[in-house]
């Protein structure tokens, strides 16, 4: 098989995005006994630059073409493909999808090339099972596979003697260290991370800390056209940790690279994430650390289910609650989840063999080597349809973002939708009732 | 000393949020008009907003000087131009309440009729330092923005960068004066003096993000801003510091305690009660000699007339006016070539 794989010129805005799209890339590139030819696409594509790409395209004679990048979108290119081929009476390729976060956010440029689509067979791939749930849900026929994006092994991995420098850096003693690493903004409920963890300190355990590692964001609500001032976060999380008195058990390192990450995962002892955002499709940040053996604390939400799923015996899921129109952690959960993980490592004497053992099962499941296979079963299935359209919940939806396009799901009275929670609402399953075909 | 400015300029607490949030609903106690828009855009994006206890502001926003009395204090973001303008619109502080905050360096240009209500700021780096191997640059173009003498400074400083130079520039024309093609010339020539037989790398502000990443520890950032005539408080030198890159270190001129309020991770702003800045010359000049703020020189009207809608029959300042200003700027920092802005 010929595979064309197109991802974008230079890097992707978003810091998980560049290490997902990296390595899918490889996890293409390491596939045996297939040819792999990559294209790289400038983000702001026009039609000409989208014909050109055709003409060299049919040189390769692909029998798939990959999208691997979330931006730009591939509409374009579809749409030159689509005219090229049948002017010229040529075998369509399959196309291949890998689905980001922001697939709702670009549901208008989604339902412009349904028709050019129609005339493809398809394949559309997410990186967990809940958001394959959510994008099926706007689909007539076509089933989504799951397959996680990447971690490189090369990158994280557990390392005793990496954690303990990492310790004996950050002056961390015999403390317990709970982690968050990734974006910290208003979509991330930090302030309920905040909240959570100065309950457990007050109740549990007071030397613990909570170490805090990535850039501050000032995006609010955009689906409910609520805008943020530059510097509002900052505002909010000096005024939580005063108002929890977390000033001595808050360590932010500031938006680190990937070395300083990787040793932060490896002097934690364990990664907490307590996000509820609908673009959580994945989570690239708790898929680094159980590939450092880092026991993770989640909420059952969006892609983060998928974890639990796969290594259900150091993730702990913590079910989400409606509140007010907003969803968030069960309090309580959280606070047993975090005091049972504590106590785990406190009574445990092999940490050393348990965080290699689990780093080691992560990578079997999450790593490049692992991904790799699942995308060659994906080439092997011969009997695809072509793509059978969108749902009717699929137009109300870009009806949203057609009449509202800056508050597209904000309700009469300023909070969600009803439409966003039933979009949403597969998002809050524990269950996972979708393996891989 | 520090608990009195604190008591001053009050920013913690239940009743200092309440006014911060009140004070950026900006539209429902000083609603934008067409002056606010046309120098809003063409200070941008210096002038964009952004979030402080300190609560920032142009002067030219202000409508009515007791509107202010809302709030216990503001932050004058403005340049050498505009504060004197200000203090002409509002020779004495009568009716107000409030304290101003403006930048330290403009402590000899306020009138003694004003000096206890006000207070001087100065934006403080965590992570300042010696000018390290890149540096970002952002360049503002600009009329009376600079002279021979400050591009023959950022050429030392360009001369002395051992790495990379990332140059971020933003030109900025008054509406209504765009069919002038001085200032778009001027750029030219001051771009070729300055990056000529140079490698730079010319980047937009939307694509400094990923960059400012890779470059991060070994960069410095320099928002050049030598006269300080347009702007004192620019949202660039916030967005830059917001992502964790350094200032060059400036010299401090140390004497009585501050306040510091924090902007961001890596970010801050002291507060002080002045004397660090003195100069008799300049100031028997603008209040002797002048008789700042209400000689002859002074009594520019600009067309601020808020009701005009046109955007292009609107001016807050005439040319006499800001020919002056620049003589002031030049005069305030014309002694001081050590201070790199």
């Amino acid at each position: 098989m010929s595979i064309v794989i197109i991802q974008k010129e230079g890097a992707s805005e978003w810091k998980s995005c560049q290490g997902i799209t990296s390595n899918l890339a490889k996890g293409y590139e390491i596939m045996p006994d297939e040819s792999v030819y990559f294209e790289r696409v400038n983000p702001s594509i026009t039609v000409f630059e989208a014909h050109a790409l055709v003409l060299r395209l049919i040189k390769i004679k692909p029998t798939a073409i990959s999208f691997i990048d979330h931006y730009p979108h591939p509409a374009p290119i579809i749409k030159a493909l689509r005219s090229y081929y049948q002017k010229n009476s040529l075998e369509l390729p399959l196309l291949v999808f890998h689905i980001f976060g922001d697939y709702v956010l670009q549901c208008l440029q989604w339902r412009e090339m349904e028709e050019d689509l129609k005339e493809f067979k398809t394949q559309f791939i997410c990186a967990s099972h809940n958001q394959a749930a959510l994008i099926d849900s706007f689909h007539q026929e076509d089933e989504c596979d799951v397959i996680p994006f990447p971690v490189s092994d090369l990158d994280y991995f557990y390392s005793e003697e990496v954690r303990e420098k990492a310790r004996e850096k950050y002056n961390f003693k015999k403390e317990f260290i709970f982690l968050y690493t990734g974006r910290l903004s208003y979509q991330k409920n930090i302030t309920t991370l905040l909240s959570n963890f100065s309950t457990f300190i007050k109740n549990f355990d007071q030397k613990a800390k909570l170490v805090v590692a990535g850039p501050m964001d000032d995006l609010a609500i955009p689906y409910l056209g609520k805008e943020a001032l530059p510097g509002t976060f900052y505002f909010h999380w000096e005024e939580a940790i005063k108002e929890y008195e977390l000033q001595e058990h808050i360590l932010y390192l500031g938006d680190c690279n990937q070395v300083q990450l990787f040793e932060v995962y490896n002097a934690a002892d364990c990664y907490i994430s307590l996000s509820t955002h609908n673009d959580e499709d994945y989570g690239m940040s708790p898929a680094e650390a159980l590939c450092t053996g880092l026991p993770c604390i989640l909420t059952a939400w969006g892609g983060f289910s998928s974890f639990g799923h796969y290594l259900p015996s150091w993730v702990d899921l913590v079910d989400v609650e409606n509140r007010g129109d907003r969803n968030l952690p069960l309090s309580h959960n959280t606070f047993k989840a975090m005091a049972s993980v504590f106590i785990k490592k406190e009574s445990n004497s092999e940490i050393s063999s348990d965080r290699t053992l689990m780093a080691t099962t992560a990578h079997e499941i999450l790593g490049i080597q692992a991904v790799s296979s699942k995308l060659k079963n994906i080439f092997k299935n011969c009997n695809r349809k072509r793509f059978g359209g969108y749902t009717p919940k699929f137009s109300k939806l870009c009806a949203q973002f057609e009449n509202n396009p800056h508050s597209p799901f904000r309700s009469a009275q300023g909070g969600y939708s009803l439409f966003y929670h039933d979009i949403y609402k597969n998002y809050s399953r524990r269950a996972i009732n979708k393996e891989y075909k | 000393m520090t608990k009195k400015i604190e008591a001053s300029i009050p920013c913690f607490g239940h009743n200092a949020n309440e006014e911060t949030a009140g004070f950026n609903k900006r539209n429902s106690w000083n609603r934008e008009d067409t002056l606010d828009e046309k120098y809003l855009e063409f200070l941008a994006p210096h002038s964009r907003k952004y979030f402080s206890r300190l609560r920032p502001i142009f002067s030219f926003e202000i409508k009515s000087l007791t509107s202010l009395n809302a709030f216990s204090h503001v932050l004058l973001r403005d340049g050498v131009l505009h504060l004197l303008k200000f203090f002409q619109r509002f020779p004495s502080p009568k009716g107000l309440i409030s304290k101003i905050i403006i930048d330290e360096e403009f402590e000899p240009l306020v009138p003694d009729s004003w000096k206890e209500r006000i207070f001087y700021f100065k934006i403080r780096g965590k992570k300042e330092g010696p000018l390290k191997e890149n540096l970002f640059l952002f360049l503002t173009f600009s009329k009376y923005q600079h002279t021979d003498d400050s591009i023959i400074q950022l050429n030392e400083i360009l001369n002395s960068v051992k790495g990379n130079v990332f140059v971020t520039t933003s030109l900025n024309i008054l509406r209504g004066e765009d069919y002038l093609d001085y200032d778009r010339s001027q750029a030219f020539r001051m771009s070729d003096s300055l990056f000529k037989g140079r490698e730079v790398d010319f980047v937009g502000l939307h694509k400094l993000g990923g960059l400012i990443s890779e470059y991060r520890e070994s960069s410095s950032f320099l928002n050049f801003n030598p006269y300080k005539y347009w702007f004192s408080d620019s949202f660039v030198n916030h967005y830059y510091l917001n992502q964790g890159i350094s200032n060059i270190e400036l010299p401090d001129k140390k004497n009585n305690e501050s306040m510091n309020i924090d902007l961001g991770p890596y970010h801050s702003m002291s507060i002080h009660r002045g004397g660090k800045h003195i100069n008799a010359e300049l100031k028997k000049l603008l209040f002797d000699d002048f008789q700042f703020p209400s000689g002859e020189f002074f009594n520019d009207q600009g067309n601020g007339d808020r009701n005009i809608d046109d955007y292009f029959k609107v001016f807050y300042t005439q040319n006499k006016f800001e020919k002056m200003a620049q003589v002031i700027a030049q005069k305030l920092y014309g002694e001081n070539k050590e201070n790199v802005r």
